[in-house]
């Protein structure tokens, strides 16, 4: 089994299979693939093939989908290509038993059958979790295999050791490694939270282990392009409104 | 902290843009898995015999069966119910398109507005016949298709 990135600002992950070799995804990122790539859906992920209906339901929760579909080749040469939603970068991470990831909700592309996709809470404080704009949950990988996820923007990534942190603003957290710690807490002192622009809570990584930031937050640009969308009178929003003024206060 | 695609985890040289190290050949990462060789673009597993972790087939509605585990109820239930619910409603449509037709056509012949309303009922409820028709013959080439898929 092979696994190829191409292409540049909008890449794709092309997977050349042989007979029988299965690839999984969580959710419909496929772009294109040969007639003898067969689809089928199915609740078991990891290598046991564990399933269940809470693990589905976790799945969900964690921005997957309810169930996997797995692509499996008939015969040699089967290839199948997922897309990027954004721009930005495709990446592996090779998951082991001792070695989970933690990537953002819609972070996941695919990867090998021994993956496990489930949910993860790692924030301490409900409150900093739902308010924190990455979502109180993130995507946790776990089980043996290889998994390539798609991270928006341009890439950075950064050893920590153990006990060095840094403070991310939370849609630009990509993924992280099991042994870092995810923490969101708030930006301190009343007028950088309310005039800062950059909102009010920021992601404290700690070491030990690698994390990877996107440049592109989503949320940051879905919040500029709907300035610019079209509305029902027939105008676009980008006024100084009281809701953009309040908005701008509040950043993201 | 280190700013980990620039440096070689070995010697500290620049990597370049396949995460391997021009000085020493390190790459990247270190290797965690037997069998697999990654680079930052690109990766390489080693299946096991057989390609398949989890041997089994997929059935007729598309759920994947493992060959050595109980049948999975709950995702052909939930199939099944999606499809049902999907077909009282588009059954429901149809039969308000076609009372739709009969209504436009019966006001046809009740002057100038009447006909005018009776034109864009009827051709409405035509167009959506016609969507249903396209749909039925979509759902009845894939049940074709999935009859003639070769089984595993």
């Amino acid at each position: 089994m092979d696994f190829n990135v191409k292409g540049t600002v909008l890449p794709v992950l092309e997977v050349s299979l042989q007979t029988n070799e299965v690839v999984v995804s969580t959710h419909g990122d496929l772009g294109w693939m040969t007639p003898n790539v067969q689809l089928s859906q199915t609740t078991a992920m990891g290598k046991s093939g564990g399933r269940g209906i809470m693990k589905a339901a976790k799945r969900v929760v964690g921005g997957g989908g309810l169930f996997i579909t797995r692509y499996q080749a008939q015969s040699d040469q089967g290839s199948v290509v997922f897309a990027c939603k954004l721009p930005g970068n495709i990446i592996n991470v090779e998951v082991g038993t001792d070695t989970p990831y933690y990537v953002h909700r819609s972070g996941f592309l695919c990867g090998t059958e021994g993956i496990e996709a489930s949910v993860a809470m790692q924030q301490k404080k409900l409150t900093s979790g739902v308010f924190g704009g990455m979502g109180f949950f993130l995507q946790h990988l776990q089980g043996e295999g290889v998994a390539w996820l798609e991270l928006s923007g341009e890439i950075f990534t950064y050893d920590l050791q153990a006990g060095e942190t840094i403070r991310v603003h939370p849609g630009h957290v990509g993924a992280f490694e099991g042994s870092v710690q995810f923490n969101v807490g708030t930006i301190p002192g009343l007028a950088n939270k309310f005039f800062g622009g950059n909102g009010f809570f920021l992601a404290d990584l700690t070491g030990p282990g690698k994390v990877w930031l996107q440049s592109m937050s989503i949320a940051t640009l879905a919040a500029e392009i709907a300035d610019y969308m079209p509305q029902q009178n027939g105008s676009s929003s980008n006024s100084s409104s009281l809701g953009g003024a309040i908005g701008g206060l509040l950043g993201n | 902290m280190a700013e980990f695609a620039m440096a070689c985890p070995t010697c500290g040289r620049s990597l370049d843009d396949h995460g391997v190290c021009a000085t020493c050949g390190a790459t990247r990462d270190r290797a965690r898995l037997d069998g697999v060789t990654t680079s930052r673009t690109s990766a390489h597993i080693e299946t096991p015999e057989g390609g398949a972790l989890l041997k089994g087939s997929p059935d007729s509605l598309g759920v994947f069966q493992a060959d050595d585990q109980p049948a999975n109820h709950f995702l052909r239930i939930t199939t099944i119910g999606f499809t049902a619910v999907t077909i009282i409603v588009v059954g429901i449509l149809f039969v308000v398109a076609l009372g739709g037709i009969v209504a436009g056509l019966a006001l046809l012949g009740t002057g100038p507005i009447g006909a005018a309303v009776g034109l864009l009922v009827a051709g409405g409820a035509g167009l959506f016949v016609v969507i249903v028709l396209v749909g039925v013959s979509i759902l009845a080439n894939e049940k074709k298709k999935t009859e003639s898929q070769p089984s595993q």
